[in-house]
């Protein structure tokens, strides 16, 4: 009970202090309402255009799928780390691993995920 | 790894081999029949596989991370037989879909083998990985059409679903902390409850069931209900015989988790206009029910818990066979672009489709327990097993929640015998022959075990043994 006793208490100083921070600022904190208050701060530049820009979805999925292999390669350098241990078995399972990720990667090529420039409309339905 | 082991993994490499079939079929030459034969024949010879060479299967474990007892075994081969069920369901429904369909059959096969692998997980390694391939696969499942609802559901599980995962990492993690290694033991027992909760919709974790239910795809739905769920409760029962829960503050939480399951559940199903919503707050209600035999697990050291073990089995057995049943039901009026979940749409038709009304109502009286089904089986064994333990308290909740949930289940049936006044929804002359096939398979599964309960009652009792032997 005591180790629940500390927690209690941790969470209460976390809650006052949280708390605390908004509610002084809010009460003894200055208001002021100028003319450009509300306007985005862009290091002394004004600000051009809206933020709801489009992005070419194609963009994404390149940046996604390198994301994902680099992830995927980060299991071939651990295997690497450990080559001489694994042995022949891990040689084969890793061979079998590339082989995995070399289909995935064909899988998206005849996708057309690569080509970035053709413009192709999303395949939205409904 | 010896040949041995390797011999006892095939049942999931199978299925593991048909995805990397699937893969540069839906690259290089489309074609859903050819996709949709070769995902069916994959589960079929994983069946048979099972079937004929599992008792060949000597080993318990196949390496660290798998166990391959008879119960893994058992499961899965029933979450292929219930992938089978998906798929033939799915056949219709994905027919006219203007777009790639075969990634479909990928991830229904995918989701498949992260059950499977739930199923034989004996280490927090595999069973995170098991648990993450069932939940991604389901995200790309649920807003594979695009359509809005679909996609409103998708993102919904995608945030919910992603914090459990990550409630349950924690978990983990104090349990390495704490042993060093990823066995399964007691340690960071609240937050693995918090994610397999999640998983599994109860109480203060259920708000994302009837949702998700409502916007997915109705075979999706059907997959949700029965392989996603039934897999985490394989995986729930496996984690108790082995972890030690000897925190009385856990038995409180189960009991508090299971009553108000139960309540929660029931209650909001009364109100529902949707027969999905209807069916999402009864599968509440249902593995409220389950978490009553978790809670008497309190009491019994090894032979009582292999007896509540098979008991729990067979109640998650039939309640994923009956769902499944249901949904395929809700899927044959369905299609990609059009869900006919509104209990209004049922309305007449015993008069319009008399067969499938038939169907219909023999899953729904499964769901309620009344006599002759397999559901009313799986609650006499419920019964039998509080009263064994002498739970009273438990057990009349349980009874009035049993009440409760025969009335909407009732008024399904009672809307479907009513005339249909004015309003006709033009519905297909003839259901398609997988579907059927599928709905038969469920249908007399389901009679059959309400008939004949000791034929499967004999085989779990036989492999929840393996569940305790260490």
């Amino acid at each position: 009970m005591s180790g629940l006793l500390a927690f209690i208490v941790y969470f209460a100083a976390v809650l006052i202090t949280a708390v605390g921070m908004i509610g002084i600022s809010f009460f003894i904190g200055q208001r002021h309402q100028e003319r450009s208050t509300g306007e985005a701060y862009e290091s002394g530049i004004c600000s051009v255009g809206t933020s709801l820009l489009r992005f070419k979805v194609n963009f994404y999925h390149v940046a996604i799928l390198f994301v994902i292999l680099d992830l995927e390669s980060l299991f071939i350098f651990i295997w690497a780390l450990t080559f001489r241990e694994a042995g022949w078995t891990g040689f084969i399972v890793m061979l079998f691993y590339i082989l995995v990720l070399l289909l995935v990667v064909v899988f998206f090529w005849r996708e057309g995920i690569f080509k970035i420039n053709k413009r192709r409309p999303l395949p939205l339905h409904g | 790894m010896n040949t041995s082991e390797l011999f006892s993994l095939i049942p999931l490499m199978m299925v593991g081999g048909g995805i990397l079939i699937l893969i540069p079929v839906a690259a290089w030459k489309r074609n859903f029949q050819l996709a949709f034969a070769i995902s069916t024949t994959t589960i079929i010879f994983d069946l048979a596989f099972i079937f004929i060479k599992g008792s060949c299967i000597k080993v318990d474990r196949a390496s660290m991370l798998f166990k391959t007892d008879a119960c893994a075994l058992f499961f899965i081969g029933f979450f292929a037989f219930l992938a089978l069920g998906v798929l033939l369901i799915s056949y219709e429904y994905l027919k006219n879909f203007p777009g790639n369909k075969e990634e479909f059959l990928i991830l229904i096969l995918l989701g498949t083998l992260g059950g499977m692998v739930l199923a034989a997980s004996n280490h927090f390694a595999s069973f995170f990985l098991g648990l993450e391939i069932l939940s991604v696969s389901l995200y790309g499942l649920i807003a594979y059409f695009g359509r809005q609802p679909h996609l409103e559901a998708g993102v919904k599980y995608l945030i919910l679903a992603s914090a459990s995962s990550a409630f349950l990492l924690f978990g983990v993690a104090l349990n390495y902390a704490q042993c060093g290694r990823l066995i399964f033991s007691g340690y960071g027992l609240p937050l693995i409850f918090v994610g397999l909760f999640f998983k599994l919709a109860l109480v203060p974790f259920h708000l994302w069931t009837a949702d998700v239910y409502e916007g997915a795809p109705a075979p999706v739905t059907a997959f949700i209900a029965s392989i996603s769920k039934g897999a985490v409760g394989v995986f729930l029962l496996r984690y108790i015989a082995q972890g030690s829960m000897n925190s009385q503050l856990v038995w409180i939480t189960i009991a508090i988790v299971a009553i108000a399951s139960m309540f929660v559940g029931n209650a909001c199903a009364l109100l529902q206009n949707n027969i999905k919503r209807i069916l999402a707050y009864s599968s509440i209600a249902h593995i409220g029910y389950m978490m009553v035999i978790i809670y008497l697990f309190k009491n019994y050291g090894d032979v009582g818990g292999i007896r509540l073990s098979s008991i729990m089995f067979f109640y998650l057995i039939i309640y994923t066979l009956t769902n499944l049943g249901t949904f395929g039901i809700i899927t044959a009026y369905s299609r990609w672009n059009q869900e006919m979940a509104s209990l209004d749409d049922y309305r007449g038709l015993y008069w319009k489709q008399p067969v499938s009304a038939m169907f219909f109502t023999i899953f729904l009286f499964s769901l309620a327990g009344m006599p002759l089904t397999a559901g009313f089986v799986g609650k006499f064994l419920i019964f039998s097993a509080g009263i064994w333990s002498q739970c009273w308290w438990l057990l009349l909740i349980l009874v009035v929640n049993s009440v409760v949930g025969l009335y909407y289940y009732l008024r399904i049936i009672l809307t479907m015998s009513q005339e249909a006044e004015g309003r006709l929804v033009p519905l297909p002359v003839r259901l398609p022959v997988p579907l059927l096939i599928s709905l038969g398979l469920m249908l007399s599964a389901i009679l059959y075990l309400g008939i004949r309960p000791d034929s499967l009652l004999h085989w779990i009792q036989y492999f929840s043994q393996s569940l305790y032997s260490r």
